[in-house]
């Protein structure tokens, strides 16, 4: 996988530093509700859009589940997993592996993998039971582009969540405009009271608000004054260089600072990184990073496998796995990606939040306000 | 089933009911939600348990994600997003409730006897929403089922986004009434001020005016389903009308 940072480096401590006992930080994030109620996740990593259409039910169901127990962060609704009436493994209440093995069953305090809700304008697919065991709820503003570039849902995702019992899809099978807002807030200045109301409907998880950055500057004020519990930035909307990227995470970072709401977390929606730019984009002022570009993959590899299954090609090695071969693979492929991700977040603990990254360029020194290293040449 | 202290059970002509004067908005959202699906169910189907609520002054996510057979009074007025994704309950209030006023609701009824603001019934996937005053703007939007009634008149781009389901509008309408792609069932009274693009009415076909005639008294709503027009895509009508027995009932 492409490194889009790489001109950023990671700076170690310097060589006479003392050993001391290595940091026991680990890299969970906890957020905090207007109400100040915190919501714990396992890792600053989630699945901004995953295209949940595009695989069969059952093994989108145990994909999902099995990238979240990986401790990423899962946006899907049910209607995305499994049909009406049946139970979703990733929507699943689990026991508590930490409570005491003596308590009583019912003295366990349930817990749920980490999982986001798409809480689209339109609300296709939405129901009232994805609001149980949410983590985060998301508040998509601004128009979603389908793969043709319309501003619109594709047939598969219409049918995948509006499908009646007998599967027929209500909206006869094409594709359907997206809206930019929700319909039920009458302006921008009343999208607070949204907020609010799906804080209730969700008494467990944190309200953050989604955006484009094509109008940050005007925009970003007028979504933080509706106090949202953070804000998601699709810089994915956008095709930005590398450097671009980084100063956009760390500008806005600033903007939020500067508007006194450098208390909120800031999530990326960053496109493709590896799990260095993760880190480093985390470094530059991020506190959570999509990382939908190492599940894409993942998604293409089952859909492919399964279309070629399914026309009896026997193109891939894993066109006949069962779904738990699927997890096995998940597990491992992004895995390597997580611990990637998760030993660079503990080697830059050692460093105090300035000292954390430099670079060979002066172009990048100056415009991120980062070190220049200081080589012979 | 245990029963909520603050519901005291009294019997009126051999059926049972319930006397909540105690019920208050001023328990909380959580406290009443509780104290509600805490009320046993009555035994006959046709006879919903009736409580009374009082307490309303305005505020926001009144009663939201009620899944209990009740029946519920209440005076307005109420703020936003009242009676949102409610399964089962039939609420009838008169006063006037804010925006997105029974958002997401999967079943029941929810009657108001008063205006609604924007965006009424958003994403409903069933149930019924009767509004006896007028609605705002988009009311109906992105709903996939249910019905929204409307005896008076509605706002601007009313079904925007509708997947399903039936709007039947009493009065007049804004601009851009309908969608091109819905598969919404519209029906007006009055006159809307403009239509979406790739939107026409016509008149209603015999079946459908005994479906809506039906749905009216059902709704407690005056009229004649003869005096409505529909309101659909052109694509459909044209699609109707290469079906030669919808037009022609003598077809066969």
């Amino acid at each position: 996988m492409n490194e889009r940072l790489e001109k950023i480096c990671f700076l170690p401590p310097v060589s006479d530093t003392p050993w001391v006992g290595a940091p026991s930080d680990d890299c969970s994030i906890s957020l905090e509700r207007l109400d100040a109620k915190k919501v714990s996740l396992p890792l600053p990593l989630f699945w901004y859009d995953p295209p949940w259409a595009e695989i069969e039910m059952n093994t989108a169901d145990s994909i999902a589940a099995a990238v979240a127990r990986l401790g990423v962060t899962v946006s899907a609704l049910r209607r995305d997993l499994v049909v009406v009436d049946e139970e979703s493994e990733l929507h699943l209440a689990v026991s508590d592996e930490n409570a005491d093995e003596g308590a009583e069953e019912t003295d366990r305090e349930a817990s749920y993998l980490p999982r986001m809700l798409p809480y689209r304008p339109e609300r296709y697919g939405v129901s009232d039971r994805d609001f149980d065991g949410a983590a985060v709820v998301d508040v998509r503003l601004a128009m979603r582009r389908d793969p043709d570039g319309r501003f619109a849902f594709t047939p598969d995702e219409i049918t995948r969540w509006v499908a009646t019992q007998d599967q027929t899809s209500i909206s006869g099978g094409s594709w359907v405009p997206a809206a930019s807002f929700p319909p039920d807030v009458d302006g921008m200045e009343k999208l607070g009271g949204k907020i609010r109301q799906l804080r209730m409907l969700a008494p467990d998880a944190v309200v953050l608000v989604s955006i484009s950055p094509h109008r940050l500057v005007d925009e970003l004020h007028e979504v933080l004054k509706s106090q949202p519990d953070g804000i998601i930035l699709r810089l994915n909307e956008l095709d930005l260089d590398p450097l671009d990227l980084a100063r956009f995470v760390q500008k806005t970072r600033g903007m939020m600072d500067d508007l006194a709401y450098g208390h909120l977390p800031l999530w990326i929606v960053p496109g493709e990184i590896s799990a260095d730019d993760a880190v480093k984009l985390i470094q530059l002022g991020a506190n959570a990073v999509a990382v939908d570009s190492w599940c894409r993959e993942l998604v293409d590899e089952i859909r492919d496998a399964q279309q070629n299954a399914s026309a009896g090609s026997g193109y891939s090695s894993y066109s006949s796995s069962s779904v738990q071969t699927w997890i096995d693979w998940v597990e491992y492929e992004l895995g390597s990606h997580v611990e990637r991700f998760d030993g660079l977040m503990h080697s830059v603990s050692y460093q105090s939040p300035g000292q954390r990254l430099a670079t060979l360029s002066d172009k990048w020194a100056e415009s991120l306000s980062i070190p220049k290293l200081n080589l012979p040449f | 089933m245990s029963t909520n202290r603050n519901v005291r059970p009294i019997v009126n002509e051999g059926q049972p009911q319930f006397h909540a004067g105690a019920l208050s908005l001023d328990l909380g959202p959580q406290e009443i939600h509780r104290a509600i699906h805490a009320i046993p169910v009555g035994g006959d189907d046709e006879q919903l348990t009736e409580i009374a609520i009082s307490g309303s002054a305005g505020q926001d996510g009144v009663l939201m994600r009620l899944n209990h057979p009740i029946r519920i009074t209440m005076e307005g007025p109420l703020g936003d997003y009242a009676f949102a994704y409610n399964a089962e309950s039939d609420i009838r209030m008169t006063g006037d409730v804010g925006s997105g006023v029974a958002e997401g609701m999967v079943s029941g009824a929810v009657r108001v006897r008063g205006n609604a603001g924007v965006g009424a019934g958003t994403g409903m996937t069933g149930g019924t929403l009767a509004i006896y005053g007028d609605a705002g703007n988009r009311c109906g939007a992105a709903m996939r089922g249910g019905g929204i009634f409307v005896r008076g008149n509605v706002g601007d781009e009313v079904g925007v986004g509708a997947l399903g389901g039936m709007i039947v509008i009493g009065g007049d309408a804004g601009h851009n009434l309908g969608d091109p792609t819905s598969s919404a069932t519209v029906f007006i009274r009055g006159a809307a001020a403009s239509l979406a693009d790739g939107v026409t009415d016509a008149p209603l076909r015999k079946r459908e005016q005994l479906r809506l005639g039906l749905l009216l008294i059902n709704a407690s709503i005056r009229g004649d389903a003869k005096e409505f027009r529909r309101v659909v895509p052109v694509a459909m009508l044209e699609a109707e009308a290469s079906e030669r027995g919808e037009l022609n009932p003598n077809w066969r």
